[in-house]
């Protein structure tokens, strides 16, 4: 038999692995729906920003501000302040820190700088700006078919003006939240959220402050009953990521903390989640792994967590980390990964890698 | 809801609902091409929970590519996104697989998987040269067919396939002799 022939067997012998339920279609049509709100929001939020910006440089411009010929009085600038909601004025009630239960997973979100711990019977993922966990019994959509599922997202501006009234304070994780109940299937948080978009060490000037904003959403109250505590306690394990803490790796104790260090930690804890991880390194080491088996998986085997050994050669803005990979077949690969910072106001990035040299 | 009707959910008022005839026009095409996309995009991933997940995305995409998937055709939009996504990274579920190596490799489809000596060696290739030897051999496409199908040049398509024939030869080659 010929290889060409061998090749048509091996895809026939397999053609029935994958069986299509079109059940799927729920996910699609839900995914679509998600994705077309997305798309609006950000155009809506990009013509502001022009909007502001074309205001911001005609009133900058030095032409603005010659006289006209117009010799009436002139406005007044005022502050702008915005007047926090009666609820948001409370400080938080004590509800806490609830310890993780044994046997949950742990989940990062690198893009939005959160960690979560998920029951080990659930399932989660990113599209199009969310993520979304859900128990594995249901396929997915829970806006059209059964489930129960959590999304959050990041938006921008305070907490406090996302929140519907009657809202309940509360503290997740050291962070203050507002909870409030859209409809008896649905619970919402706007969680406070800090850290400057893409880990800079400083935030821009005209950054805003940044919302989690958390949906609990049921498809009937049998399921609603049946999850919703549960999605609560799930909820209550989000907290802030910054890379300090490795979540699907090792970093030796006592040698991290520093910003490369936590470079390298969301690089490689992105990996591990198989999303994210292209927009922290730079087309050099984007090339590396283009041509060496994959970012997230090497030829198709898939990540699932990482050793770092501490830095090996280091300056202050430049760092090689000795990096195991560990892939699900049982391979490993190790790396020498280069973090570097370009400029002290932008976040180090991976800047270069190497496998078998030191 | 029966395999053989896809209920799309009734009109409903307000800019922040996409278009119910393209999302209609979307479900035709979903149950008309879904499990032919389902397949391939197994054969370029090896892994069905991800290929149900890529497919998912690529209809999406479909949608929101309006009238550039007339233009190149459903089929050849839909399989260049698969390939693409694959390629960078948009791999919903692949966490779930990768937190259970173990479940993964005891279950039914790997374990006769880590049997077949081909199949295993085609799992090695990169997503684009599966994608390229599955049209070419498992679905018979003349190398121009899969040049429009994956909207590469035809040398491109010679090169990938060159490249993962050679591949599985030395790979089958070296197992065999050993």
């Amino acid at each position: 038999m010929s290889l060409e022939d061998e090749v048509r067997e091996a895809f026939r012998k397999h053609d029935d692995d994958a069986q299509p339920d079109m059940r799927s279609w729920n996910a699609v049509e839900k995914k679509v729906r998600r994705a077309h709100k997305q798309r609006l929001a950000y155009s809506s939020a990009l013509s502001l920003v022009i909007i502001a910006a074309i205001a911001a440089a005609v009133t900058l411009s030095p032409r603005a501000k010659e006289s006209k010929g117009f010799s009436g009085p002139t406005a007044t600038p005022t502050s702008v302040t915005s007047t926090p909601t009666e609820t948001s004025s409370a400080s938080p009630s004590p509800s806490p820190t609830s310890p993780i239960p044994v046997g949950w997973t742990a989940r990062v979100g690198v893009q939005a700088a959160f960690a979560l711990a998920i029951p080990a019977d659930w399932k989660g993922g990113w599209f199009e700006g969310t993520w979304d966990f859900e128990p594995k019994v249901f396929p997915g959509g829970a806006q059209d078919g059964p489930g129960f599922v959590i999304t959050i997202t990041v938006e921008p501006g305070n907490y406090d003006q996302y929140a519907k009234s009657p809202s309940t304070t509360t503290s997740i994780q050291g962070n203050r939240a507002l909870v409030w109940h859209p409809s008896t299937l649905e619970t919402d948080y706007a969680i406070e959220w800090f850290g400057c978009p893409g880990y800079t060490p400083s935030c821009s000037s005209n950054f805003e402050t940044r919302t989690l904003i958390v949906r609990a959403h049921a498809s009937d109250e049998q399921i609603n009953a049946k999850y919703s505590t549960l999605g609560d306690q799930v909820i209550r394990t989000i907290k802030n990521y910054d890379g300090t803490d490795p979540v699907h790796g090792t970093f030796p104790a006592g040698t991290q903390g520093d910003e490369l260090s936590k470079a390298l930690v969301r690089f490689m804890d992105a990996r591990i989640e198989g999303i994210g991880a292209d927009a922290l390194m730079s087309s050099k080491a984007a090339d590396f792994y283009n041509k060496q088996g994959g970012l997230y998986d090497l030829n198709g085997r898939i990540a699932v967590s990482y050793d770092i050994e501490g830095p090996k050669n280091k300056s202050d803005t430049a760092e090689n980390f000795g990096v195991t990979m560990h892939y699900g077949t049982g391979d490993t690969r190790q790396e020498l990964i280069t973090v570097q910072r370009e400029n002290p106001g932008a976040a180090p990035v991976i800047e270069n890698v190497c496998t078998g040299c030191d | 809801m029966s395999t053989g009707e896809l209920a799309i959910r009734g009109p409903r008022i307000g800019v922040f609902e996409p278009s119910q005839k393209r999302l209609q026009q979307l479900g035709i095409w979903f149950q008309a091409e879904y499990p032919t996309l389902l397949r391939f995009a197994y054969f370029v991933t090896g892994d069905a929970t991800v290929a149900e997940d890529l497919v998912q995305d690529a209809f999406v995409r479909v949608y929101r590519a309006g009238g550039q998937v007339e233009r190149e055709g459903l089929h050849s939009y839909a399989r260049k996104t698969i390939v693409n996504l694959h390629r960078s990274g948009f791999r919903r579920a692949a966490r779930e697989r990768a937190a259970r190596p173990d479940e993964a490799v005891s279950s039914d489809t790997a374990a006769y998987a880590l049997r077949d000596e081909m199949w295993n060696a085609i799992q090695t290739l990169s997503p684009r040269q599966r994608a390229v030897i599955a049209l070419r051999y498992y679905q018979d496409m003349k190398e121009r067919d899969v040049a429009d199908a994956l909207g590469m040049s035809i040398g491109s398509v010679k090169k990938h396939a060159d490249r993962a024939m050679t591949k599985l030869r030395e790979q089958l080659g070296n197992r065999r002799e050993s």
